[in-house]
């Protein structure tokens, strides 16, 4: 059964089709795909990249990366120095980020055994991504982990009426997408 | 808009159950929190406004009172302070703190908000899903305690961005209050705010208890021990009376705002994050095969996770370290397959004083309809040995609590073939052939009875469940419930091979296999300790069995006497443990015996272990010989006997996880001197459940037995209020709580099975 779990989620089935096919819960898919996945791999974790307000210009980033992820990074475009990472923040307020648009950036060097960064000097009402990668050979920058969207606070608390229309589509049409940034676990 | 209170307390200061732990009912810790709380009862109930006074309050400490410490704490603070405001709200209320909470929301006087649980800000988690975790732990337990949902859940450090509304809003709550800065002054109390979500959003101000109030809106009051007097006295001006306006909605979408934002103050400081990044890697350390071998426990884990996170941020270290050292504990028998149901039961009841019924329990099963016909091979007044008293106890506690119970048991000579006591119905038959010599044939006839009056009973009655205790009546059981297909739930008293060391002739083999048939056919299994069911995983065959364990726990017989090799020894103080370093028997060679000597006190010391020996030894080396008495393995009734004739019980343990065996002693009426250590220090309460004196050291210990033995009336009180604790913690409502519980769950998996095939 564990078998074909794993199977089927290489062959890309969805959670749903393989619990339709197997006649088992969602959670139950899940729980069995976790379960083979971790004895193939050892105690295994999810690498991660997530950031939280410190405070309204301060962003505090804490990452963990799996050592097979770096490993297979590394496979895809060998590092300019496999000690050093770059953590990069970019701001994306208003555009649909493509990895080249954002208004700025700013790159941090953090160590390979580093595992948190605070960045400051956020500007208000702004979005920032956060991404972890390195740089190439080519001094190019080959992201590894990307962090959910944040979005700093307004410049002025009377600020909310920019949004308000938007806000109000919203609360009529809790189905469409929201026009702001949300809470990481609210889409979870 | 119209706020639904007219001023609200916030009562945030830290709790600190550890202090509480070792602390007499007339410690400071204690008051403060009676200040708190009692004052927030108090004023509610004083207050003439039109609208409810509102408080937001810390679950752990609300669940604390809830809990058997905490009910304990209340009724003696009501006792000591007699004239304090709140004593008077309490006693009206059957001195529960969580009653009277109950009907002052009733009557429309209170409204309580829970601050999310950890209080941890919820848009700082670094780890994906803890705030949502967070929220609904926190609308879990409200649920538990007030048996509705919150009406909100107090964001911690005012910390707020959008999607967060919806997480709140889907546990059902009505409005979230937001700090004040995050709306224009000129606005704030001008319109009805609404989250995108559809959430009400409450503008929040802080008030100081003695500035002129010229606010529009309720003000929110810090509430500690030196203010809350006042804050009952002020009440009614402080509160902020109803207006007569008509406030227009508006959605707002608000990015991030927290409590002083704009004056540029931290959310949080990235120390404090790193400080917590421990807590947060502890999550890494179970996995669902450890939270499922706990589900039976509810949600200790996560209850213990969110009191670490929780401890870590107030920085509370000593609490942090305990609360660690629980769950790894909790972790470690999860992962060994044997998990510690009672501890974990203890830690819900003692510290948490909620239970968290497991999801698959509270979210997608209702409670069975029918009726449990519950097997037996004596009920009372037919006594033969300990299970009639069981099964009588189980069966008119769950009658108590609402369930229909049929009992089918033997009959004997004059009894009647039916009656109803205290709203249990008994039934009763068979065997047809009493003087049968031949005991597997005699139990054989009985079950053919049982079997043939339970058709009947089926048939005439709606029953949903059939509960059969031990193999006796093991073969009725099996054919009813294939005739009818229902449920089994069995309980395991003993084991053959428990009772007998092994299996050695054929008459124990033949009990031996009728046991072993009867757990593997029984859809789930009770027993009533870890032992037992580690014995039944090792020798019947039920590894992958599912093995509910309700401890019996403490019990409450009359006295009874027992002829044994220590019926001639003169006044005594007895312990009880196994022969390892951290039981800290040692500590009684240090003890001041010189001056014990005088009051002609011997100890008794029963237990197996590996330094059994060697503390021989060290007696005989010391002279102690007529005086410590390491007696080496003792009967149950050996063991009762000591409990009864004991001046004392001491347990002198250095490291203590739960201490059952402490509670036994308090289930004897004896007082209790234990070392204030882990477990043995939430329960026994220095100087009104026991005596509590420092680990490890003797002179300590010995003042605390010489005054036990000077005091005997102090020695009297200490061991009925100990009793009272044990019949908290192990009372037949507490068990059958528990045994209704896998009665719904085995219902409900059987129907499932019923759906798929």
């Amino acid at each position: 059964m564990n078998e074909d779990i794993v199977c089927l989620k290489n062959q890309h089935f969805t959670w749903k089709q393989i619990s339709d096919k197997l006649d088992l819960s969602v959670e139950k898919v899940k729980y069995k795909w976790r379960k083979s996945v971790m004895k193939r791999d050892g105690m295994y974790w999810q690498s991660d990249l997530n950031v939280v307000f410190l405070s309204a210009d301060r962003l505090y980033c804490r990452w963990r990366v799996h050592p097979s992820i770096l490993e297979a990074a590394t496979r895809c475009s060998k590092p300019l120095n496999p000690a050093i990472m770059d953590l990069r923040i970019f701001d994306i307020t208003d555009i649909y980020f493509n990895g080249m648009n954002a208004h700025s950036v700013t790159c941090i060097k953090v160590s390979i055994s580093d595992q948190f960064w605070t960045i400051k000097g956020l500007r208000r009402n702004r979005s920032y991504i956060c991404e972890l990668g390195f740089l190439t050979e080519s001094y190019l920058f080959f992201p590894i982990l990307r962090s959910h969207p944040v979005h700093t606070p307004y410049q002025s608390s009377g600020d909310y009426v920019y949004k308000m229309y938007d806000a109000e589509q919203f609360h009529q049409n809790p189905f469409r997408v929201p026009a702001w940034i949300e809470h990481p676990d609210c889409s979870t | 808009m119209e706020y639904p209170f007219s001023i609200m307390a916030l009562a945030d200061s830290p709790f600190r159950p550890l202090v509480l732990a070792g602390s007499s009912m007339s410690s400071k810790e204690i008051m403060k929190i009676m200040d708190v709380y009692g004052y927030i009862l108090a004023a509610a109930e004083k207050s003439t406004g039109d609208r409810p006074i509102a408080a937001t309050i810390n679950l752990f400490t609300l669940g604390w009172l809830n809990g058997v410490r905490g009910k304990m704490a209340v009724q003696a603070f009501i006792q000591q302070q007699p004239n304090h405001e709140a004593a008077a709200v309490l006693r009206e209320h059957d001195s529960s703190f969580i009653e009277a909470c109950r009907a002052l929301v009733k009557e429309n006087k209170l409204l309580l908000i829970p601050m999310a649980l950890s209080q941890f800000p919820l848009t700082s988690y670094p780890v994906k899903e803890a705030a949502g975790e967070d929220i609904k732990r926190t609308a879990k337990i409200w649920q538990e305690l007030f048996d509705e949902g919150p009406p909100s859940i107090w964001l911690p450090r005012g910390a707020y961005m959008p999607g967060i509304d919806e997480l709140i809003h889907r546990e059902g709550c009505q409005f979230v209050m937001i700090h004040g800065e995050a709306f224009p002054a000129h606005e704030r109390d001008a319109f009805h705010w609404i989250s995108p979500h559809g959430l009400s959003i409450l503008p929040y101000e802080y008030g100081q208890m003695n500035a002129d109030h010229k606010l529009l809106i309720p003000p929110v009051i810090r509430l500690t021990d030196d203010n809350a007097r006042t804050f009952f006295e002020e009440i009614d001006s402080l509160a902020v009376q109803e207006s007569a306006r008509q406030f227009h909605e508006r959605i707002i979408h608000i990015p991030l705002v927290y409590e002083r934002m704009n004056e540029g103050k931290p959310l949080m400081t990235a120390d404090e994050l790193n400080r917590c990044e421990a807590v947060f890697q502890l999550k890494n350390e179970w996995d669902e095969k450890a939270a499922s071998q706990m589900c039976e426990a509810g949600g200790v884990l996560d209850l213990e996770w969110a009191f670490c996170l929780y401890a870590c941020l107030q920085n509370l270290d000593t609490e942090l370290e305990s609360a660690k050292d629980s769950l790894r504990y909790l972790l470690d028998g999860a992962g060994k397959d044997f998990p510690d149901f009672d501890y974990a039961h203890q830690r819900m009841r003692l510290h948490y004083g909620v239970e968290l019924i497991p999801t698959i329990l509270s979210e997608e099963m209702d409670e069975m309809d029918g009726a449990i016909l519950m097997l037996t091979w004596e009920y009372p007044p037919n006594i033969i040995g300990g299970m009639a008293r069981h099964v009588h106890g189980l069966a008119e506690a769950l009658v108590e609590s609402g369930r229909e119970v049929i009992v089918l048991t033997s009959s004997y000579q004059g009894s009647p073939e039916y009656e109803c006591v205290n709203g249990v119905h008994i039934y009763r038959t068979g065997p047809l052939h009493e003087g049968e010599p031949d005991f597997m044939r005699r139990v054989a006839d009985l079950n053919m009875c049982l079997f043939q009056k339970g058709e009947a009973l089926i048939r005439d009655h709606d029953i949903s469940v059939i509960h059969t205790h031990d193999w006796l009546t093991g073969d009725a059981a099996i054919l009813l419930a294939d005739n009818h297909w229902l449920p089994i739930v069995s309980t395991i008293h003993a084991t053959e091979h428990g009772r007998n060391n092994g299996i050695h002739n054929e008459l124990q083999s033949a009990i031996a296999w009728k046991e072993k048939e009867l757990i593997s056919i029984s859809n789930t299994v009770i027993v009533c300790s870890q032992p037992m069911k580690e014995e039944l995983r090792v020798h019947y065959e039920a590894k992958r069995k599912d093995i509910h364990v309700i401890p019996n726990g403490v019990e409450f017989e009359e006295k009874t006497t027992v002829e044994g090799r220590f019926n001639k020894m003169g006044p005594f103080i007895f312990s009880l443990g196994r022969m390892v370093f951290e039981k800290g028997f040692q500590t009684f060679f240090d003890l001041d015996l010189k001056n014990l000597k005088k009051k002609n006190i011997q100890f008794i010391i029963a237990g197996k272990g590996p330094l059994l020996d060697e503390w021989r030894m060290e007696v005989r080396k010391r002279g102690f010989e007529g005086i410590i008495h390491f007696v080496g393995y003792v009967s149950d009734d050996e063991r009762k006997a000591l409990f009864q004739t004991c001046k004392a019980a001491v347990f002198p343990s250095l490291y203590e996880p739960f201490g059952i065996v402490a509670l036994e002693a308090m289930a004897f009426q004896k007082p209790v001197i234990a070392s204030a250590t882990g477990g043995l220090k939430s329960f026994v309460l220095h100087e009104q459940t026991g005596l509590l004196f420092e680990p490890g050291n003797a002179g300590d210990l010995s003042k605390k037995i010489t005054t036990v033995l000077e005091r005997p009336d102090l020695a009297k009180e200490l061991g009925a209020n100990g009793h009272e604790m044990a019949k908290a913690l192990y009372s037949w409502k507490h068990i059958s709580e528990q045994t209704e519980k896998v009665y719904d769950q085995t219902v409900f998996i059987k129907k499932m099975e019923g759906v798929r095939t």
